[in-house]
């Protein structure tokens, strides 16, 4: 098929209106051809219409218990889920005192955290990584406050979410989107008024990023993550590290 | 969990929580039942589409990437597939083999959607879709809510096919035209 004709069947393509050969090769076109995935792109508007311009139905009351009922029942390719993880490895959760041990100091003071997030497999990992996640959630089900992130500040294509629970006295960033490029390790960089926040975890799973600190984020007045290269120190200035997030907190 | 922005269920509902899949349903169930019930007619048939999807969407959430849509679209869409599929099988045609992952796609860059969604309801939207021709529009439907591939509209309405490519390209760009100006004050980027 000549290219005109691929780009023919954008339309059908998005109203999943193909058959199977045209679809085929219209998602092997798609691979190559920017102004094919551009025109499709532009379709989904119109197609998300049609999605919702529907007169509304009921569904009946019992459905949604049906669908976690089937989803309880589905095996997971993953680690156990958080909801069910063992008492014992579900960290306690404490309000952190606010003191600032740098308080008064410095007018800026960098805290500064590496971690590795290359440790699979071992049961220390997954041990980890349940136990962030849990304290993630936790804070958000309480969270007071909430900041979003979707484009300025953030790498291309990722996005992201900070809550912050005054009473567990903790907040929670999680950014999602991250491309497998930047799987390796990461330094936060967090810029504050008297060092009253500081990173208590961190963890990468899949695209996702999770980071929890402890402490107002009100108080900081920037935060970034920076890819390391797990060469260079963490304290080096140089070379200057990619900037994979770069948000701006306006302290309270 | 009623904070929580759709990505971040999805996220939640990768990790294995089940009340993130709950909140993503009371969230978006009563659109998607309403869609695949549009699609099928059918109570029982509507229903187990959008069970399945949202089975789906358990199974899948980690392979939802923000930067190719929202997660909005992302459910919609697999709801849409679900019912195809069924309301085929119901009928007795040969089940289509449909799109693996509309994520891989990129978001329209205007991201309009989530702009015009925001303001827009159902009633003004069905007025978009009955401002199109009748001929554009029925092609479309027959596509979107009876899940006809193109050619198969072609042998049914006896028209060509590049007709019903023809008809279904126009349509939908009337159809994305006038939810733009409805959504945004006549502001488009329509040639």
């Amino acid at each position: 098929m000549s290219h005109d004709e691929l780009k023919g069947l954008a339309e059908g393509y998005a109203l999943s209106a193909l058959d199977a050969d045209e679809l085929k090769q219209f998602e092997a076109h798609l691979d190559a051809c920017q102004e094919c995935l551009a025109s499709v792109a532009e379709l989904r508007l119109p197609v998300d219409a049609l999605s919702m311009m529907n007169d509304e139905a009921e569904p009946a009351g019992n459905l949604r218990e049906r669908i976690l009922a089937s989803a309880r029942a589905e095996p997971r390719n993953q680690e156990q889920p958080v909801k069910s993880a063992p008492w014992w490895l579900r960290p306690v959760l404490r309000p952190i005192p606010v003191a600032a041990v740098f308080a008064g100091l410095v007018a800026v003071i960098m805290v500064v955290a590496v971690w590795g997030s290359q440790a699979d497999g071992d049961l220390s990992s997954v041990q980890r990584r349940l136990s962030l996640t849990y304290d993630g959630i936790e804070i958000m089900a309480q969270a007071e406050q909430w900041w979003r992130f979707d484009g300025s500040g953030i790498t291309s294509g990722a996005a992201g979410t900070l809550a912050y629970s005054e009473e567990i006295g903790a907040a929670c960033l999680l950014v999602w989107g991250l491309a497998e490029a930047d799987h390796f390790n990461y330094q936060v960089r967090l810029t504050e008024a008297d060092g009253a926040v500081t990173v208590r975890k961190m963890w990468r799973y899949d695209d996702a990023m999770w980071l929890i600190l402890d402490g107002d984020p009100n108080l900081l007045q920037k935060l970034e993550i920076m890819l390391f290269n797990g060469e260079t120190s963490p304290d080096s200035e140089t070379p200057p590290l990619p900037v994979l997030i770069d948000i701006p907190l306006t302290a309270s | 969990m009623e904070e929580l922005t759709d990505e971040v269920l999805l996220q939640l509902i990768h990790l294995g929580n089940e009340s993130a899949l709950g909140a993503l349903y009371d969230r978006h169930g009563k659109a998607a039942y309403s869609l695949a019930y549009r699609m099928l007619g059918d109570v029982h048939a509507a229903e187990d589409a959008v069970q399945e999807a949202f089975v789906n969407v358990w199974r899948r959430a980690g392979s939802f990437r923000n930067a190719r849509g929202t997660a909005r679209t992302w459910v919609m869409a697999v709801v849409h597939h679900r019912s195809i599929d069924i309301g085929r099988k119901r009928r007795g045609i040969a089940p289509r083999e449909l799109p693996l992952d509309l994520t891989l796609l990129p978001a329209d860059s205007h991201d309009t959607w989530s702009e015009v969604s925001n303001t827009l309801d159902r009633a003004l939207l069905k007025e978009c879709l009955e401002q199109i021709p009748l001929e554009q529009r029925e092609v479309i439907e027959l596509a979107y809510f009876q899940g006809h591939t193109q050619r198969e509209i072609a042998e049914l309405k006896g028209i060509p096919l590049g007709t019903v490519k023809g008809r279904v390209r126009i349509g939908l760009q009337k159809l994305r035209g006038l939810v733009l100006e409805l959504g945004l004050g006549g502001s488009t980027d329509e040639p």
